[in-house]
């Protein structure tokens, strides 16, 4: 319009080329009238309102609300399988007047793009999840291989034995010749199924284990109901109890627990000397650090005026379990 | 008698393992775990001159993290590193947290009573590699070094970008060692290979 006129051209010839744009054009002076508009904005603010655009304001609040024909996607429309992008600017013609400029480009291709990417993306993220499911499955998985080949071992055994055994009969000679061992041996493996790990959970294997060192584990609360928080509690309680057998000659290992909302925090101390000096953390102090922290959780040494420990572990799962120990 | 401490958390094998110490005549067992964190506090209760470490053991505690700990508090004891597990670097990091020897379980080779006997004679008995395995068209020995560290980012999920960031190296270099591992397994997707190398457990993440 403004270059139009500039240029000497025809102010038809330049509504002619506006209009033969593939992009949205619409003009508004500063009181906000539209001035001119080409096709394609007249087709889109009538498909997206069902209105001819009369003002700026009106096209604004087009773009705050949901399109009577199409949908948003965010900041743009989809209209018919386009997309489109609608923008704004002010610009200045000749002798000073400003004009705002409304453009609605056809963003259809890198919307596709974009879609695609974002498929993609989905897809991979789904293939990861899979193989990082995979990845930690396969330690169970072998485990479930180990048993098996254990127990056809065992069965050969027990043919193997059953042979012997006939053997001995038909031959009639003593059975105390029989291998007992081995049919005991070989009973003794399939009993109970074996799939099972230890026979004791975490706690009372350390309390036993504990126990055997000289060290008695006095707690004071319950464990956390969740069982990673549990357990990292436990792995503080064995570096206590072995650094309080080793450097401190103690005897007992205090736990007073706490589980409160989203977090158990367990201060641990022992009968044990206090230290000389202030407690450097250690291989043993030093990654059980990192475990708490890798978790979420928080952990501070102290060394006066008795050794203490105190961890704070954040949980999933609210509550506690019951342990006496 | 030469004292023995079993670290297994699979109860069949712990007691197959029981079984086969009690029966060798040379060998007494001073304590049988599940969980090799409590490795140190057993040997603390009742010394033992022979560890056999499981490496994957109960509540995820690594056995190569326990022998780290072991051979630092009592460096006289000897550990043989026992796995199933045929994780290419398994060798590299029993060597680096001091174990005497390494057994591989179930892929035939020597007997265990053999490699505890050797190792109580101050041999340490390592092979020269992990056991072969197939990848596809390829042998797990014909992956590169460089080629293994892609492998264990991507068993992790993670995407090429995200590989060449952790390594330091370029997306195109990350692409190409992808690309030589796919032309020699005749695999046709990546994810294909992960899959394949996660169930043949080359890799075993996070011990």
């Amino acid at each position: 319009m403004m270059a139009g006129r500039k240029h000497g051209l025809h102010r038809s010839a330049v509504r002619e080329a506006l209009d033969n744009l593939p992009t949205g054009v619409c003009f508004f002076d500063r009181r906000g009238i539209v001035v001119l508009c080409n096709w394609q904005m007249y087709l889109l603010v009538y498909a997206l309102t069902g209105r001819d655009l009369q003002s700026l304001d009106e096209y604004r609040s087009m773009l705050e609300s949901d399109p009577v024909n199409g949908t948003r996607d965010g900041g743009l429309f989809l209209l018919d399988g386009s997309a489109w992008r609608f923008s704004e600017a002010a610009v200045t013609g000749d002798g000073g007047a400003v004009y705002t400029q409304a453009l609605a480009s056809d963003v259809s291709e890198l919307y596709r793009r974009q879609e695609e990417l974002r498929r993609d993306n989905r897809a991979l993220e789904q293939t990861a999840l899979r193989l990082r499911r995979l990845s930690a499955d396969v330690v169970a998985v072998t485990r479930e291989e180990e048993i098996l080949r254990m127990k056809m071992r065992v069965h050969d055994d027990i043919g193997r034995s059953l042979l012997a055994t006939r053997q001995l009969l038909q031959q009639h000679r003593p059975t105390a010749e029989l291998d007992l061992g081995a049919w005991k041996n070989a009973i003794r493996l399939l009993r109970g199924g074996g799939g099972e790990t230890g026979e004791k959970d975490a706690m009372a294997q350390l309390v036993q284990a504990a126990a055997g060192i000289g060290v008695a584990i006095r707690t004071d609360g319950a464990l956390p109901a969740d069982p990673k928080a549990a357990y990292l509690l436990v792995t503080a309680m064995r570096e206590c109890a072995t650094n309080a057998a080793r450097h401190a000659g103690a005897t007992e290992l205090y736990v007073q627990i706490r589980v409160c909302g989203e977090a158990a925090t367990a201060v641990l101390t022992n009968n044990g000397a206090a230290p000389v000096e202030e407690i450097r953390e250690g291989g043993g102090l030093s990654s059980l650090r990192a475990r708490i922290e890798a978790s979420g959780g928080a952990m501070r040494v102290s060394s006066e005026p008795v050794f203490s420990l105190t961890v704070s572990i954040p949980t999933e799962r609210e509550g506690t379990i019951c342990t006496a120990y | 008698m030469h004292r023995v401490l079993i670290v297994e958390d699979q109860r069949m094998t712990r007691e197959s393992l029981e079984n086969l110490i009690r029966q060798s005549g040379r060998y007494q067992i001073t304590d049988s775990i599940s969980n090799a964190a409590l490795a140190e506090m057993s040997c603390m209760r009742s010394p033992a001159e022979l560890v056999l470490m499981d490496v994957c053991t109960e509540n995820d505690e690594s056995g190569f993290n326990a022998t780290g700990k072991l051979k630092a508090r009592f460096p006289d004891t000897r550990v043989v590193i026992v796995t199933s597990m045929l994780d290419w670097d398994y060798l590299t990091r029993a060597r680096e947290v001091g174990a005497d020897s390494i057994w591989f379980k179930d892929v035939g080779g020597e007997e265990l009573l053999s490699v505890m006997d050797r190792t109580m004679a101050g041999q340490s008995v390592y092979p020269d590699r992990t056991p072969e395995v197939s990848v596809g068209c390829a042998s797990s020995c014909e992956f590169s070094a460089a080629e293994i560290r892609v492998l264990r980012l991507l068993v992790d999920g993670m995407t090429y970008r995200e590989m060449a960031q952790t390594l330091g190296v370029t997306t195109d270099c990350v692409k190409a060692h992808i690309s030589s591992m796919l032309s020699k397994t005749g695999y046709t997707s990546k994810t294909k290979l992960a899959a394949v190398v996660i169930s043949k457990k080359l890799i075993v993440n996070g011990f």
